[in-house]
């Protein structure tokens, strides 16, 4: 809204200020306690105030997240769990994308009878509970003899994940001139020549989006996770869960702090760096169906 | 309703100024045209005036009070705005009525002058609908009847017709004109289209990067343009220039150029002062036509001695109608017209011919030139010379 | 130009994903779908019997219990997501300069895992160590939170979590929705004397449908798929008390070897689910067809 000509810096314009800056607070409190609270030792934490700076500041806590508290039966800290995810997260998010985009390209620029009917499957691939699936996709995986390994999480993600990032390069290449691609064709471009030359290189912003977008979403998942993996491949939010949840034996808070840091620190710092794609892709997605 | 004045007006956003010592005047009752390319300023004045902008310097006076500061919806103005700018989730009565009821005018007042405005509009069977059902032309009479409605002093309007195609713009245009005819309305109206201007003004204002080029009437304009830049946005094709030379010669002063010499009329005193300096030419392409369409006596040939005209009403004296020579690189029927394009070595000109003229691509054409109504202009400052 | 080749070169590409999304999403569907109607306990079995499991389902108070959480939570999660979301868009409308800080701020819980997030707020609401230990510290020492640990009160903390990780993306996606009003229709009516309330509220919100509709179905969708938060935050307690069908269908397969109404459960979640968006997709979608054509 535009200020009138005239609009002083009212009184109403400061409360407006403290109300956000209260939100603000609100958004960031509950990081703010496990930070701060992740650098105290544990008599400090069962002292009481959990808004408090730390008397005694240790890293203890951190290293013992990394390397050493126990999880499961392992005393391994989170550290070989952290790998898996990556192990995990890279080529699903790669080729998910790489998909993706291929099916966007096709059902925008090569258009077919049917084509309408696959796209809303596709799509609607993107809204399922995913408790519904988890039965039979034991079962498969155990068939195909990917039970428990990192490859099996892979699949699993990148089938669930199609749906997405089709429609993300699906409503991006619906906008993009299909003049270029019919000028192309004129001039003797193949398929995959039009897509390469063509349309992946103006895709940046999208890709960007589908990356963004699949990463996070596969990083912080945790019911595949939990219904599919094994000691060698379960993935970070798995781990913390375990570490977080276990009932026997002291309650090390923060440890705990200082794991759930840990593991959302990728996608916090993929969010600082990229945060603006990531909501653009999300409007382009949900706002225009 | 009162008259619209604006004095010394200037604003700036950041370092960048967008206008610079704007005056102007509008009498009650007058149609004002701000016209000029894009960025020229023409929508930040009017901008200014509804009360969107604050001005960095200078005042804006409505019926001789100032209205710097002022709210917009106390300026007791109206605006129709390029994109009509319909409150999408009313109807066509309520987008006319918000403004009253806002207000708290009483429903059945609202109604009636609701009404009213759209017979005056001929809207009358759209009342229920909403801007999603209507065409450009029917959104265009919502807006202007929204703005109608307010009854106000001065009626703004941003490049109405800019959204609608040929055909419609032409009617619009045609129902605007009648519009203010009947009502009487002061009116500032804002528009790239010099056409537009030209039929609907009173006064034009022609501006160019945050300055006023020139004010007057559509004939002034047109007909005694301050520089070459007014000279060539009015009137389409744009004016013929040419850059040549005063010189004396035994017959008097003659601007001389590539291809043609052409005696001038007195009294040329303003010219004399040019003597022997370089000045630029101006012909509209009307006033540059075959030899057909005039009486042959009355042309005299420029390379020799002037001849007297006829006495049947043409200037007495040397040469009002010269004839010169030009190659000719095209042509073109429009229907009503031909345009002939000519090409002598540097030099372009453009001459409007009858469509039986005989004249011919590619071939020398002999074109009668109506010194009455060439221009001179200071290439240096693009001024004319008067 | 339409050689052989060229035009089945596409569906070639799509296939693959095609094939794969027909496979493992509907295929699995129609599987679990048979299941529910199977005598399956700890494995899967193939003894029909009908539509018994979803009887049993529905006489399980279990389960009408989750339905109940759900609906609580569900209903406040998207209508205080919506409201807050809203208000914080209305606000950094205002020409803020600091918007560019404060945006990020209210989106980044976005990014955490729910698992993370139910850790954070998880400890947050302990009353051991929690505010209630804190404020307590502070001198009040009556003050007291345990809504977490407390029967009818815990599955309000788990809108309490959900709401802080999700309002942000609310108001980003109506903040969008705000800025996309054509600027000329607020001038007009500035110039129609309209306060800046009635801007909003008579022209504004209505104009913005479009977007509410997205909101609501990416909440509700969210509402009932949520799994991992529940399981971090509360773990279903306490007892049963924050159950949702998410978890109920989980614990019944594959803690308690009753696959068979496990699988039902997933079934009723799936309609639930597709009551909701298939009527929106098909709509977007219908429109969007109207358009392009």
């Amino acid at each position: 809204m535009q200020a009138m000509p005239g609009e002083r810096r009212s009184r109403w314009r400061w409360l407006l200020y403290l109300v956000l800056a209260v939100f603000a607070l609100y958004y960031l409190l509950p990081l703010y306690v496990m930070l701060v609270n992740s650098f105290k030792p544990l008599e400090e934490i069962r002292g009481g105030d959990m808004l408090a700076l730390p008397e005694l500041w240790t890293v203890a806590p951190w290293s013992s997240a990394w390397s050493s508290a126990q999880i499961g039966v392992e005393p391994t800290g989170l550290k070989p769990y952290f790998v898996n995810s990556i192990a995990m997260v890279v080529p699903a998010v790669l080729l998910s994308t790489v998909l993706g985009a291929l099916n966007g390209y096709v059902l925008t620029k090569w258009r077919f009878r049917g084509d309408g009917v696959v796209f809303a499957l596709l799509l609607l691939s993107c809204f399922i509970p995913f408790q519904i699936v988890l039965i039979p996709m034991a079962r498969v995986l155990g068939l195909l003899g990917l039970a428990g390994t990192t490859s099996g999480l892979v699949l699993v993600h990148l089938v669930y994940g199609l749906g997405f990032t089709t429609l993300f390069f699906r409503n991006y290449y619906a906008a993009f001139p299909t003049e270029l691609v019919r000028a192309a064709q004129i001039d003797g471009a193949s398929f995959f020549r039009i897509f390469f030359r063509i349309l992946l290189p103006s895709s940046g912003p999208i890709i960007v989006v589908s990356v963004i977008w699949q990463f996070t979403n596969i990083w912080n998942d945790f019911l595949f996770g939990v219904s599919f993996a094994d000691v060698d491949s379960l993935p970070m939010t798995v781990a913390l869960n375990n570490l977080v949840s276990s009932s026997t034996g002291v309650k090390e808070y923060n440890v705990h702090f200082a794991g759930a840091i840990l593991a959302a620190l990728p996608t916090l710092i993929v969010y600082v760096v990229s945060g603006r794609y990531f909501v653009r892709g999300l409007m382009a997605g949900a706002v225009k169906g | 309703m009162g008259f619209l004045e604006i004095e010394r007006l200037g604003k700036r956003f950041g370092s960048t100024e967008a206008l610079r010592d704007i005056s102007l005047e509008v009498d009650e009752g007058g149609f004002l045209v701000l016209v000029g390319p894009s960025g020229c300023g023409k929508s930040t004045l009017l901008n200014m005036i509804a009360g969107f902008e604050a001005a960095s310097e200078g005042d804006i006076r409505i019926a001789g009070r100032s209205v710097a500061g002022l709210h917009p919806s106390k300026r007791d103005i109206a605006m129709v705005f390029q994109s009509y700018a319909l409150y999408p989730n009313m109807s066509v009565a309520d987008n006319i009525g918000f403004g009253m009821e806002t207000r708290g005018v009483p429903k059945p007042e609202r109604r009636k002058k609701i009404d009213e405005v759209a017979a005056i509009l001929q809207i009358e069977p759209l009342l229920k609908r909403r801007p999603a059902q209507l065409s450009g032309g029917q959104r265009q009479r919502v807006a202007m009847g929204r703005a109608l409605v307010r009854d106000p002093r001065v009626f703004l309007f941003d490049e109405p017709l800019s959204n609608l195609d040929a055909r419609l713009r032409v009617d619009m245009r045609t129902e605007i004109k009648k519009l203010h005819q009947r009502l009487g309305t002061t009116i500032v109206y804002v528009t790239h289209d010099q056409i537009e201007a030209m039929t609907l003004a009173t006064r034009i204002a022609v501006l160019r990067a945050g300055e006023v080029q020139q004010i007057g009437t559509p004939d002034d304009i047109y007909n005694r343009p301050a520089n070459t830049f007014v000279a060539d946005f009015m009137g389409s094709p744009a004016m013929n220039r040419v850059g040549g030379r005063i010189e004396r010669a035994e017959e008097g002063l003659v601007f001389v150029a590539e291809g043609m010499r052409l005696a001038l009329p007195p009294p040329g005193e303003a010219l004399a002062a040019y003597e022997g300096r370089a000045v630029e030419l101006g012909i509209r392409a009307e006033d540059l036509t075959d030899r057909g369409g005039v009486h042959a006596e009355a042309i005299a040939n420029p390379m020799t001695k002037s001849v007297e005209s006829r006495a049947d009403g043409l200037a007495a004296g040397t040469g009002r109608l010269v004839e010169i020579e030009r190659t000719v690189e095209l042509v073109e029927p429009t229907g009503s017209d031909t345009f002939v394009f000519t090409r002598d070595g540097e030099v372009s000109m453009t001459a409007r011919v009858r469509n039986d003229s005989g004249i011919v691509a590619g071939e020398r054409a002999r074109l009668v030139l109506d010194m009455r109504k060439t221009h001179f202009f200071d290439p240096s400052d693009g001024r004319r010379i008067e | 130009m339409r050689d052989r080749l060229r035009s089945w070169l596409p569906k070639l590409v799509l296939a693959p994903s095609f094939l794969l999304i027909l496979f493992f999403v509907y295929g699995f569907i129609a599987y679990t779908g048979y299941l529910s109607m199977t005598d399956s306990k700890m494995l899967p079995s193939y003894g029909f019997v009908g539509l018994d499991n979803y009887e049993r389902l529905w006489k399980l108070r279990h389960w009408t219990g989750s339905l109940k959480n759900l609906a609580i939570f569900g209903t406040l999660y998207i209508l205080v997501c919506s409201v807050l979301g809203l208000f914080l868009a209305i606000l950094l409308d205002q020409k803020i300069r600091a918007e560019g800080v404060l945006r990020p701020i209210y989106l980044y819980p976005m990014a955490l895992s729910f698992i993370v997030t139910g850790t954070a707020w998880k400890w947050f609401l302990d009353p051991g160590i929690g505010l209630e230990a804190t404020v307590q510290s502070w001198g009040w020492t009556s003050f007291e939170f345990d809504w977490i640990k407390d029967r009818d009160m815990a599955i309000y903390t788990v809108v309490i979590a959900a709401v802080w990780q999700s309002s942000g993306f609310v108001m980003a996606m109506f903040l969008a929705g705000l800025r996309g009003v054509d600027g000329d229709i607020i001038r007009a009516a500035e110039i129609d004397g309209a306060s800046k309330s009635r801007i909003y509220r008579r022209i504004i919100i209505p104009m913005m449908r479009p977007v509410f509709l997205s909101a609501f179905v990416i909440l509700a969708h969210l509402a009932i798929k949520s799994y991992d938060l529940v399981v971090a935050l509360t773990g279903g307690g306490p007892g049963k008390a924050t159950e949702v069908p998410a978890t109920f269908m989980y614990s019944y397969t594959f803690s308690r070897n009753l696959m068979g109404i496990g699988a039902a459960s997933a079934i009723i979640m799936l309609m639930m689910i597709f009551s909701i968006i298939v009527p929106y997709l098909y709509a977007e979608l219908h429109a969007g067809r109207k358009v392009e054509r």
